[in-house]
């Protein structure tokens, strides 16, 4: 292909896009002037460009479109629906045939001349307002005849395959009803057509031609191939390695240390940079939904309006490619389960338009998209039901879990592939496939539902997929990165103790984490299977406990080396064979390590799905709860204390300064919520130097958070309940522990925040209130 | 290091006028692999890296002899130690950075020994007796003065190629 024809293919497609956008939104706005000039624009170049390049049939389609516009921007005809969605057929068909040029250098056409005349024939109708009139029930057949034999299912279906970014086009769509012959190339040819001209728009700065106003911005960017960016950025991870060597040879030299750390500045400065040129505004996805929105609203008889927020923050390209598929379905979800059809809405007395509402927003080093709607959201009763119904959790653990951990159940593969819960709580079509995706670009996804209010799902997006937090981990004499998104907590098993900690069924190594079994992995045997292992000699390590597509797991490894930003590199098709690595990366001291993946890890182990596997814990932990219970033993002023483990969520040790108060109730800011604090050891009395640490017992209570300061955290031991002496009453407050008389703490007896001041905190940062 | 710029300058030389004029002759790049020499064409060498420390990687197939960094890219490496069965050696190797369609790879090997030119008149196909799997990886023999050369086809020697036609496990002739 010529560098020419390649300009042109750039250009019209970024042209479409524009002209895609401005149908849209002429729907609402079908007076804008500047709208239609812009569309017309878009068709013109094309037009213009094609005779120029001999492409006949994008011409005469182009042309016929281009006359109708001219009516519409002089004035001489109204921009109907009509005219819109013939416009947006005339737009599919066109992109269609750029993607033909792209991959085969020519626009064919041979198979596709009755189409083609079809739709010219339309838009030709169009211009002649009293011939729309006349002819209306001989086009309404001639749409109907392309329309019938592709759209309900299969056009839904179609277009639910994620990757489809626009519907398909009726009229594009008729030769697949008719022949066999070129169906399935013409088919794929428009499937890919979304993604295929997304991708290569986006690949480039704001488009040169978009309005006269805009031509400086034009001047002032190019475009740039992302592979060159790529390497840029391979080549500032390689200066950055080598910086690191420089500033450990040169740390004698007081000149020496001058200079690199200057150039340790200018080379922080240039990988920000490069990393900032691979970013792109989240609008480039956004852009695809209103098309999106408005086809599959028509389809579904349902009206919807479409916001739209922080469309320019911005997100690395490939993570932007990465979030398209589940964007699309969550939106297709939200229109389809979500907003009711009109007639339903009226009936609540809602509003009969629903309103769909796209949100993308930086926080810290992530992105937030939200997808929320309106609609009649998703009952968490039915959820529970549904969960239990299907054996995911046992009816004791959904007791224990608040509304919200119950939503989240909805991305439990067993849930949502059954699709029972599809006409009861509208949801659950593949968003297991939603959430791993997600996860596989070390994301997190959330949804929250109010039942007739509607639903709202959250993305967590990191900024940037090149580089990942991760801690680096050794076995085998080797460093390995495991990625911190997958990590939910450490366990030190000590030299010497390994052989009670690590319990073994046979060859299945297990640890009893909080009172459940755990599985294990040893990572070393995992990488070695045919070595010699010394089963549990009691040499010691780290049990890291990870998390991820749903599976919980402890990995053992020798030891913890530090948290660092990696760099991830690819790895070649042979060793992603493997199965067990994600990548490789350079560490900090120029040693090689290879990124483990949790998520194959546990499939190659044979782990299986997290609530299978708790179904089978909570029976055991049901059994035992009769008569024991665990606790965790503190000490508090000097007295022992046992907290209730079930209710214990973490320890935290922060200073004392952190603690504020309102009125008298110390509180503290705990992960931007407000949690109260019972200090009844008075550990945290004023004149306690403000720098010195304390410990918090961080515990669940209903569905609030509240906090016990203590001195010190003895252990965790189970508790046998205790009868007053003479009678079968049983003795409040007290358990024995270890041997001793302890007092249970009464975590629900911690005094509540009081109610104004909860919430004001709504209003403002949590950290500002303070006494 | 230093002997990556005396690569560097060697094919410099390669693109010099001075290799045209005599056609029939080839550069190739002689390597010692145990006790034998064996040679590769320098045209894919993009460049070879002296004392080379690759990082294994557990559970890869036994040729991959680990990975190396290689201009801010993590490279695969293919042995050519464990390809031919000998046993593996303690300490640096010597890398060659070898250019292929699909992207490049490092092939390590005992020690780099100089690049030669050759006529074409001393190249012999492979013998008929070769074992199957050597004619999987040996590309004819160069006749030396002091000894015999065993050619090297790059493209057979390519990480993908080995893993579907594993020559340890009974092999196939190479394509190539």
């Amino acid at each position: 292909m010529d560098e020419l024809t390649r300009e042109f293919l750039i250009e019209s497609q970024e042209g479409l896009d524009r002209m895609e956008r401005c149908l849209t939104q002429l729907e609402s706005t079908p007076d804008d002037a500047g709208l239609l000039a812009e569309i017309f624009r878009a068709v013109h170049t094309i037009k213009g460009t094609t005779g120029f390049l001999g492409f006949k049939r994008l011409e005469k389609l182009a042309h016929a479109g281009e006359n109708l516009l001219g009516q519409l921007r002089d004035g001489k005809l109204a921009a109907t629906p009509e005219i819109i969605t013939c416009q947006l057929q005339l737009l599919d068909v066109l992109r269609s045939i750029l993607k033909l040029i792209e991959e085969q250098g020519e626009e064919g056409g041979g198979d596709c001349a009755s189409t083609d005349e079809t739709l010219i024939t339309r838009l030709e109708e169009l211009q002649n307002p009293e011939a729309v009139k006349a002819t209306a029930h001989a086009t309404a057949r001639a749409g109907g005849a392309a329309k019938p034999k592709s759209s309900g299912s299969r056009r839904r279906k179609t277009a639910s395959a994620a990757s489809v970014a626009a519907p398909m086009d009726p009229i594009v769509e008729l030769p697949v009803a008719a022949g066999p012959g070129p169906v399935a190339a013409e088919e794929k040819d428009i499937s890919g057509t979304g993604a295929e001209s997304h991708g290569t728009a986006s690949k480039s700065a704001p488009p040169p031609d978009s309005m006269p106003s805009s031509s400086s911005a034009a001047e002032s960017t190019l475009r740039v191939d992302v592979a060159l960016l790529n390497r840029m950025m391979n080549l500032v991870g390689e200066l950055v390695l080598t910086r690191n060597q420089v500033l450990q040879a040169t740390a004698s030299d007081a000149r020496m240390t001058m200079l690199s750390r200057r150039l340790d500045m200018v080379t922080a400065d240039l990988r920000e940079s490069v990393m900032k040129a691979r970013m792109q505004p989240v609008s480039n996805i956004f852009s695809k939904v209103p098309r999106m929105v408005r086809d599959i609203s028509r389809d579904l008889g349902k009206r919807v309006r479409l916001e739209m927020e922080g469309q320019d923050t911005e997100l690395d390209k490939s993570l932007l490619e990465a979030i398209k598929d589940p964007l699309t379905h969550a939106v297709r979800n939200s229109l389809d389960h979500g907003i009711e059809p009109p007639n339903v809405r009226e009936k609540s007395g809602k509003d009969p338009e629903g309103t769909l509402k796209l949100r993308a927003a930086q926080e810290g080093s992530h992105v937030i998209v939200e997808i929320s709607d309106d609609g009649s959201g998703i009952s968490v009763e039915r959820v529970r039901a549904k969960a239990i119904e299907r054996d995911l959790i046992t009816e004791e653990r959904a007791a224990q879990m608040s509304e919200r951990e119950l939503l989240q159940l909805i991305f439990v593969p067993g849930f949502s592939t059954a699709q029972q819960i599809t006409h009861v709580s509208g949801r659950g079509v593949g968003m297991d496939v939603v959430r791993t995706n997600v996860e596989k670009i070390g994301g997190k996804i959330e949804i929250d539902s109010r039942v007739g209010k509607g639903t709202t799902l959250r993305m967590r997006i990191p900024l940037t997929l090149a580089i990942v937090p991760a801690l680096i981990v050794r076995s085998l004499g080797q460093s390995f990165a495991l990625p911190q998104g997958a990590l939910s907590e450490l366990v030190h098993v000590p030299p010497g103790q390994a052989d009670s900690a690590i319990e073994w069924i046979e060859d299945v190594p297990l640890y009893r984490l909080r009172g459940q079994l755990l599985p294990l992995v040893l990572l070393d045997r995992l990488l070695m299977p045919d070595r010699d292992h010394d089963a549990g000699s009691g040499s010691g390590g780290f049990i890291a406990i990870l998390e991820s597509d749903g599976r919980r797991y402890g990995l053992i490894v020798d030891e913890l080396a530090d948290p660092e930003e990696i760099v991830v590199k690819p790895l070649s098709p042979v060793l992603k064979d493997i199965g067990v690595f994600s990548g490789a990366t350079v560490l900090g001291n120029a040693d090689l390590a290879l990124i483990l993946d949790p998520g194959a890890i546990a499939g190659k182990a044979g782990v299986k799905l997290l609530n299978e596997s708790d179904v089978a814990e909570n029976r055991q932990a049901v059994e035992d709860a009769g008569s024991r219970r665990e606790y965790l033993l503190v000490e508090v002023g000097g007295r022992r204390a046992a907290v209730p483990l079930g209710d214990v969520l973490r320890i935290e040790q922060l200073p004392v300064k952190r603690v504020e108060y309102i009125g008298h109730q110390p509180v503290l800011n705990f992960e931007s919520q407000l949690m109260p604090l019972e200090d009844a050891g008075g550990l945290i009395s004023s004149d306690v130097n403000p720098e010195s640490q304390i410990i918090v017992v961080v515990c669940r209570e209903s569905d609030r958070l509240v906090g016990i300061a203590v001195s010190h955290v003895l252990d965790v031991a189970s508790g046998a309940e205790v009868f007053e002496a003479g009678t079968t009453r049983l003795a409040k407050g007290v358990t024995l522990l270890k041997e001793r008389m302890t007092s249970v703490v009464y975590v629900a007896g911690v005094a509540a925040i009081p109610a104004d001041v909860g919430e004001l905190e709504e209003q403002q940062p949590a950290g500002e209130i303070s006494a | 290091m230093t002997r990556a710029h005396e690569a560097v300058a060697t094919r410099t030389d390669a693109a010099a006028p001075k290799a045209d004029q005599e056609k029939n002759q080839e550069q190739i790049c002689s390597v010692r692999v145990g006790d034998d020499l064996f040679g590769i064409r320098i045209t894919p060498i993009l460049e070879i890296v002296g004392g080379a420390r690759p990082q294994t990687v557990p559970l890869a197939p036994a040729f991959v002899g680990g990975l190396v960094h290689y201009r801010g890219d993590v490279l695969t490496t293919v042995s050519l130690r464990s390809l031919l069965g000998l046993p593996q050696r303690d300490g640096a190797q010597d890398l060659l950075v070898v250019e292929n369609p699909s992207g490049f790879f490092g092939l390590l090997v005992d020690s780099v020994v100089e690049v030669l030119k050759l006529s074409s008149a001393d190249y012999e196909p492979n013998p008929s007796t070769m074992r199957e799997n050597r004619r999987a990886l040996f590309a004819g023999v160069y006749k030396l003065e002091n000894g015999l050369l065993i050619m090297l086809d790059p493209a057979c020697l390519e990480p993908m190629h080995l893993a579907r036609f594993d020559p340890g496990a009974g092999g196939r002739s190479c394509a190539h």
